[in-house]
C-alpha cells in the first residue's frame, strides 16, 4: 500500500512534467490556415485579438477602431505594458500564445518569435512593391519579408537649444568630437548649462549618442554586416565601436553631460531644453510630440526654439530605426477566418485607410501613394535630414547585442565598465546572440 | 495482526487529507521546477523551434558575459546585507516593544505598516525618496549645503540602498516574530540570571539570546532566502541599474527571458535553487544545532 | 521610584516616535501628501502640504482611467479563493503530516515546504496552463498562487499541530468519531491561531504579487491591483513628466484594503503569534 502511494506521487508529477512536456513541444505549432498573403484577403471573422504597447501612439489605436466599425469587428486590444514589453511578448509567445495582430518591432529582435514557423510571410503583399527599399534590413528574414511597416522611421540626433548655442557664439557641431569643443566653450560662457542631458535613469536613451556616432560608419562601409560577418568585431580597440565609446566617457568626464546623468530620465528633458538648462538633447525624431507639448503642442513655437542635428563621427549623418508603432506582423493561428480579416486590416490601412492614418502619423510616407502632411518647422529638418545623409541605426541587427545595450552604456556611465570592457561584453552578447540564432559562421 | 492492519489503515486514512493540498503543490511547483531543470541544459530560445542539449554551454556563455557571477555576487551581497540590517534593527524594536501595552501595540501595528505595501508600491516611492533632488537629499543638505548624490545612481550605493528598503519593508514582520520568540523565554530563567548577578547585558546575551534560537533560526533563514529571490523591488526601482550593480539573479534571468534566451534564463533559475540550497541548508542546520544546545 | 519608571516610559516612548518618524512617517506621508497634489507640484517630491489640493481629481482619474474597481475586483476574486482553498487544504495535510509517519508523507511534506525558498518556474508554468486551456485567465493564476503558497501554511500549521498532544484527537476517536470529524471539530479550532498568523502572511503575499501576474493575466481587464499599478505607471509614454501624483494616489488606493484588513485582524494575530505559534 505504502508502496503504491509512493508511486502515485511520482507518477502525478511526471504525469504533469510529460504533458507540460509535450504542450512544450507543440509551441506555436499550429500551422497556418492556409489563407494566401496577398493583398485578396477579406474579412471574415467577427474578432480580432492584437497585441498593443501601453505606450503606444494614438494613431494606432484610431486606426484599429476605424476598422472595427467599418467592418463590423470587434478588437479586443490586449494592453503589454511598455517597460518590460519584449520579456512579456517572448514569454506569451513561447508558451504558445497567439495574437490575430502583433505590434512589435521591425529590427532583429523579431527574430526571436522563429517567424518562419510562426508567422505569415508577407512578401507577396502588395504594399511591399511601394516601400521602397525597406525590407532590405527591417522587417524581414533569410530574404522573406514578415511585417508590414507602415510609419515612416524614427531617426536619432540631437534637439539642440537655438538661443543657447546662440548666445555662446557657437555654430551647429557636425562631428561627434565637435562636440567636446562646444562643450569647453558652453563652460566658459554659460556655466549653468549643461551640455548634453543624458538619462540614464531611463536606460534607453544612453544607446542613442553612440548611434548617432556610428550612423557615418555605418553608411561608408556597412559596419553591422561587416560585424555579422565577423569580418569586424565590436572589442576591436581602435575600431569605431570602442573609439565611440571612449570619445562619450571623454565627453562625461571633461562634465559635459547633466549632473543627474545616472539618474535621470527621459520625461523631463523636454522641458530642461526648452528652459535652456541644456544644449543638446538626443533623442528619436518620434518624441517630437513630447517637446512641442512642452510648447503647449505648438509646432511652430518649438521650431523656432528648437533645431535638429545629427553630428557623427565622419559628419552628418543621422541613425535612422524602423518604427515600432504600426510595424504589425500576422501569427500563424491555425484560424483561416481570423487570418483572413487580420491581412484584410493590412490591406484597409494601407490603402482606403491609408491617407487619414498618414496625416495622423505626422511622419513622412514609408508607402508611395499617399501624401504626407507637408513638413513645416523642425519636421522640415527631420525629412532633410532623411533625404540626405543616413544609415540604419547600427544595433538593429545585431542580434543579442541589442538587448544588452542599455545595460552596457549605463555601465559605461556609472564607471562600472570601461570602453574596452563594454566591447568585450558587447561581442560576447552578439555571439551569444548569433549563435541562438544560428547566424552562418558563428 | 489486527493491529498491523489497523496501523496500516491509520496510515492510508492520511492521505485523502493529505492529496488535495499536494497535487496543488505537485502541479503547480513541483512540475514546472522540474521542468525547469531540464531546460537550463538546453539551446532554447525563441529564434528555433528545434531545444537541443548543450550541456554546459548556456552557463558557459553567461560566466564569459560576467553575467552569472556579478548576478551572484550582487544577490548575496543584498541578501547579507539586507538580512543583517532587519534583524539588528527587528530584534531591537523586540526587545522595546517586547511587554504587550497599549503603547506598544499601537506601536507594533505602525512599524507594521511597510509590509503591507506592494512591493512595487515600495520601491516607487523610495525610488521619489532617493532621487537626487529628493526628501533625503534636501534633509542632507541642511547640513552639507548642495548635497544631490544620486543614491540610486552610483552602484555601490543603489545597491546598499536597495537592501535598505528591503529591510524597511519587512521589518515590521520580523519583528513580531521576535518578540513572540522572547516572550517565550519564561521569566524565571531570567530572573535567575538576575539573582546570580548578571547584568541587564549579559542577560540578554546569556539566557535571551540563547533561547531565541528557534525564533532566529526562522528569521535569518526566511531574510536571507526571502532576499535571495528578491525581483519585485529591484524591478520598480533601478531595474538591476546601473548596468548590472543591482541586476539580482532573478533579474537576469527576467532580462535573458526577454532577449528570447530561454535556456539560459532557467540556467539563471537553477542557479538560485543552487544558492538556496546550498546556503540554506547549512545554515538551518548550524542554526538548529544551536537550537538543541540552548 | 514611581518618577524614576515614568521617567524611563516617557524617554522611551519619545525615542520610539523619534524613529518611527523616520522610519514609517516619513515615506507614508510623503506618499499621501503628494497623491494630494497636482502633477506640477507632485513632481517637486516635497513633503510640504499640497498649494493648490487635487486630492479629488487625482483619485477620481485613477479610479477611472486607472481602472481601479476593476483591478479591486481582480484581486479580490484571486485572492479570497486562494485563501480559502490554502487554509482549508493546507490545514487538513498539515494534521496528516504532523500524525503520519509514513516515508511518503514525508516527502510530500518536504516537497511542499521546499516550495517556500525555491523559486518558481514560469515559463514550465505557463505551458500547463497553456495545455489545460486556462492560460491568462484569473482561474489559472488562482491554481498557481495556491500552489505555490500552500508551503508556508502547511509549514507553519503542522510544526504548531505537531506540538500538541494526541489525547483530544485518540479519545475522540476511541469515542467513533471519524476523521474528518475530529478535524472539523477538534484540529481546525485548534489550529485557529496559527492558521490567522499564515493567513495573514498569505494575505500580504498574494495581494502584493507581481511577477507571475505580469505572466500569467492576459489582457488588462484581468490584472490584479499590483500590475495595474504598473502598467499605470509605465503608461506615462505621452507625459513629458512622471505623474507621481498619481502613481502615489495609485498607491495609496492599493494599499488601503489590506491596511483595513491588517486593523481588523491585528489583534488576533499578534497574540496568535505571542503564543508561540513560530515553532519547528
Amino acid at each position: 500500500m505504502k508502496r503504491f502511494k509512493r508511486a502515485a506521487v511520482v507518477a502525478t508529477v511526471v504525469g504533469l512534467a510529460l504533458t507540460a512536456c509535450s504542450a512544450n513541444n507543440d509551441a506555436g505549432g499550429t500551422g497556418d490556415g492556409g489563407v494566401k498573403a496577398d493583398g485578396t484577403a477579406t474579412v471574415k471573422a467577427k474578432e480580432l485579438t492584437v497585441w498593443t504597447s501601453s505606450a503606444d501612439q494614438a494613431y494606432v489605436r484610431d486606426a484599429y477602431k476605424h476598422f472595427g466599425e467599418k467592418f463590423g469587428v470587434k478588437i479586443n486590444v490586449v494592453e503589454i505594458a511598455a517597460d518590460g514589453l519584449e520579456n512579456q511578448v517572448q514569454t506569451k509567445w513561447a508558451s504558445g500564445d497567439r495574437p490575430d495582430l502583433l505590434e512589435y518591432h521591425a529590427t532583429a529582435l523579431f527574430w526571436a518569435l522563429n517567424p518562419a514557423k510562426n508567422m505569415i510571410e508577407m512578401s507577396d503583399m502588395p504594399y511591399v512593391k511601394r516601400s521602397g527599399e525597406m525590407y532590405k534590413t527591417a522587417g524581414s528574414l533569410d530574404g522573406k519579408i514578415y511585417a508590414a511597416i507602415t510609419v515612416g522611421p524614427g531617426l536619432f540626433g540631437m534637439y539642440y537649444n537655438k538661443k543657447v548655442l546662440a548666445d555662446a557664439g557657437l555654430g551647429v557641431p557636425e562631428t561627434y568630437a565637435d562636440l567636446e569643443n562646444v562643450c569647453t566653450t558652453l563652460k566658459q560662457k554659460k556655466p549653468g548649462v549643461a551640455t548634453i542631458y543624458e538619462a540614464g535613469g531611463s536606460q534607453w536613451p544612453t544607446q542613442i549618442q553612440i548611434l548617432i556616432a556610428l550612423a557615418s560608419v555605418e553608411k561608408d562601409q556597412g559596419y553591422s554586416q561587416e560585424v555579422l560577418i565577423k569580418k569586424a568585431t565590436l572589442d576591436d580597440p581602435g575600431g569605431p565601436f570602442v573609439t565611440a565609446l571612449t570619445e562619450y566617457k571623454k565627453l562625461q568626464t571633461m562634465g559635459c553631460f547633466n549632473k543627474d546623468a545616472t539618474t535621470a530620465k527621459f520625461e523631463p528633458s523636454f522641458k530642461a531644453l526648452a528652459d535652456g538648462s541644456v544644449a543638446f538633447l538626443p533623442q528619436s525624431t518620434s518624441s517630437l510630440p513630447q517637446l512641442t507639448a512642452v510648447y503647449g503642442d505648438d509646432l511652430a513655437k518649438a521650431s523656432a526654439a528648437i533645431g535638429w542635428v545629427s553630428p557623427s563621427t565622419g559628419g552628418t549623418t543621422s541613425a535612422w530605426s524602423p518604427s515600432f508603432n504600426g510595424t504589425w506582423y500576422v501569427p500563424k493561428t491555425g484560424n483561416s477566418d481570423r487570418e483572413s480579416t487580420a491581412l484584410a486590416f493590412l490591406q484597409w490601412v494601407t490603402t482606403d485607410g491609408y491617407q487619414d492614418y498618414l496625416t495622423q502619423t505626422k511622419r513622412f510616407a514609408v508607402l508611395s501613394g499617399g501624401q504626407a502632411a507637408t513638413p513645416t518647422g523642425i519636421q522640415q529638418e527631420f525629412t532633410d535630414a532623411y533625404g540626405s545623409s543616413k544609415a540604419l541605426a547600427v544595433n538593429a541587427n545585431l542580434v543579442g547585442f541589442s538587448a544588452q545595450f542599455p545595460t552596457l552604456m549605463t555601465g559605461l556611465l556609472s564607471g562600472q565598465y570601461t570602453p574596452a570592457q563594454v566591447g568585450e561584453l558587447a561581442q560576447k552578447a552578439l555571439a551569444q546572440g548569433a549563435k541562438s540564432a544560428h547566424l552562418a559562421g558563428w | 495482526m489486527a493491529v498491523r492492519e489497523s496501523a496500516r489503515r491509520r496510515q492510508a486514512g492520511w492521505w485523502p487529507f493529505i492529496l488535495p493540498a499536494f497535487a496543488l503543490v505537485a502541479a503547480f511547483f513541483a512540475a514546472p521546477f522540474v521542468l525547469n531543470l531540464r531546460f537550463a541544459f538546453t539551446d532554447w530560445s525563441g529564434y528555433s523551434d528545434i531545444i537541443a542539449f548543450n550541456g554546459l554551454e548556456n552557463f558557459r556563455s553567461l560566466i564569459e558575459q560576467d553575467i552569472l557571477w556579478q548576478a551572484v555576487k550582487v544577490t548575496l551581497l543584498y541578501a547579507v546585507s539586507a538580512m543583517l540590517v532587519q534583524n539588528v534593527f527587528s530584534l531591537s524594536m523586540a526587545l522595546v516593544l517586547q511587554r504587550s501595552t497599549r503603547i506598544n501595540g499601537f506601536f507594533r501595528s505602525f512599524f507594521f505598516l511597510p509590509v503591507l505595501i506592494a512591493p512595487v508600491a515600495a520601491g516607487y516611492i523610495w525610488s521619489a525618496i532617493l532621487a537626487p533632488a529628493g526628501p533625503l537629499n534636501k534633509a542632507i543638505a541642511l547640513v552639507v549645503p548642495g548635497f544631490d548624490y544620486a543614491w540610486l545612481g552610483h552602484g555601490h550605493s543603489a545597491l546598499a540602498s536597495l537592501a535598505f528598503v528591503d529591510a524597511w519593508k519587512w521589518s515590521g514582520l520580523i519583528t513580531l516574530v521576535y518578540i513572540a520568540g522572547l516572550n517565550n523565554i519564561p521569566e524565571s530563567l531570567t530572573e535567575a540570571a538576575m539573582i546570580d548577578g548578571a547584568n541587564a547585558w549579559q542577560r540578554f546575551w546569556r539566557v535571551r539570546f540563547r533561547l531565541l534560537a528557534p525564533a532566529f533560526t526562522f528569521t535569518v533563514v526566511v531574510t536571507m532566502l526571502g532576499a535571495i529571490n528578491a525581483f519585485d523591488l529591484v524591478a520598480a526601482t533601478t531595474r538591476g541599474g546601473p548596468g548590472t550593480s543591482t541586476t539580482v539573479l532573478n533579474i537576469a534571468m527576467f532580462n535573458q527571458y526577454g532577449s528570447g534566451f530561454f535556456g539560459t534564463a532557467s540556467s539563471l533559475s537553477l542557479v538560485v535553487t543552487v544558492l538556496v540550497v546550498v546556503l540554506g541548508l547549512p545554515l538551518i542546520a548550524y542554526l538548529r544545532r544551536r537550537e538543541i544546545e540552548a | 521610584m514611581r518618577a524614576k519608571v515614568r521617567w524611563r516610559e516617557a524617554v522611551r516612548v519619545a525615542v520610539l516616535s523619534v524613529i518611527s518618524l523616520v522610519w514609517v512617517v516619513l515615506p507614508v506621508w510623503l506618499l499621501l501628501v503628494n497623491s494630494a497634489k497636482p502633477l506640477e507640484e507632485a513632481s517637486l517630491l516635497e513633503l510640504g502640504f499640497p498649494k493648490e489640493w487635487a486630492l479629488w481629481d487625482n483619485y477620481s482619474y485613477v479610479i477611472h482611467d486607472g481602472h481601479y474597481l476593476r483591478a479591486l475586483g481582480n484581486s479580490l476574486m484571486v485572492v479570497v479563493p486562494t485563501l480559502a482553498v490554502i487554509i482549508v487544504l493546507g490545514a487538513m495535510a498539515a494534521w496528516a503530516y504532523a500524525r503520519s509517519r509514513s516515508m511518503t508523507a514525508k516527502v510530500a511534506y518536504n516537497i511542499t515546504v521546499l516550495s517556500i525558498v525555491l523559486p518558481a518556474a514560469v515559463l514550465p508554468t505557463i505551458y500547463e496552463l497553456q495545455t489545460l486551456g486556462i492560460d491568462g485567465t484569473r482561474f489559472g493564476y488562482f491554481l498557481v498562487m495556491a500552489g505555490t503558497r500552500m508551503g508556508s501554511v502547511v509549514f507553519l500549521a503542522t510544526g504548531f499541530i505537531k506540538s500538541v498532544p494526541r489525547d483530544l484527537e485518540d479519545s475522540a476517536s476511541i469515542d467513533g468519531a471519524g476523521r474528518m470529524q475530529i478535524f472539523i471539530r477538534i484540529i481546525f479550532p485548534l489550529a485557529v491561531p496559527v492558521l490567522l498568523v499564515g493567513s495573514v502572511i498569505l494575505i500580504i503575499s498574494t495581494w502584493n504579487e507581481f511577477f507571475f501576474a505580469g505572466f500569467l493575466l492576459q489582457g488588462s481587464d484581468r490584472a490584479t491591483l499590483p500590475l495595474a499599478l504598473y502598467q499605470f505607471a509605465s503608461a506615462s509614454a505621452d507625459q513629458s513628466v512622471l505623474r507621481w501624483n498619481l502613481i502615489f494616489a495609485h498607491v495609496v488606493l492599493t494599499s488601503i484594503p489590506l491596511v483595513l484588513v491588517y486593523l481588523v485582524v491585528q489583534r488576533r494575530v499578534v497574540p496568535g503569534l505571542s503564543s508561540g505559534a513560530i515553532k519547528g
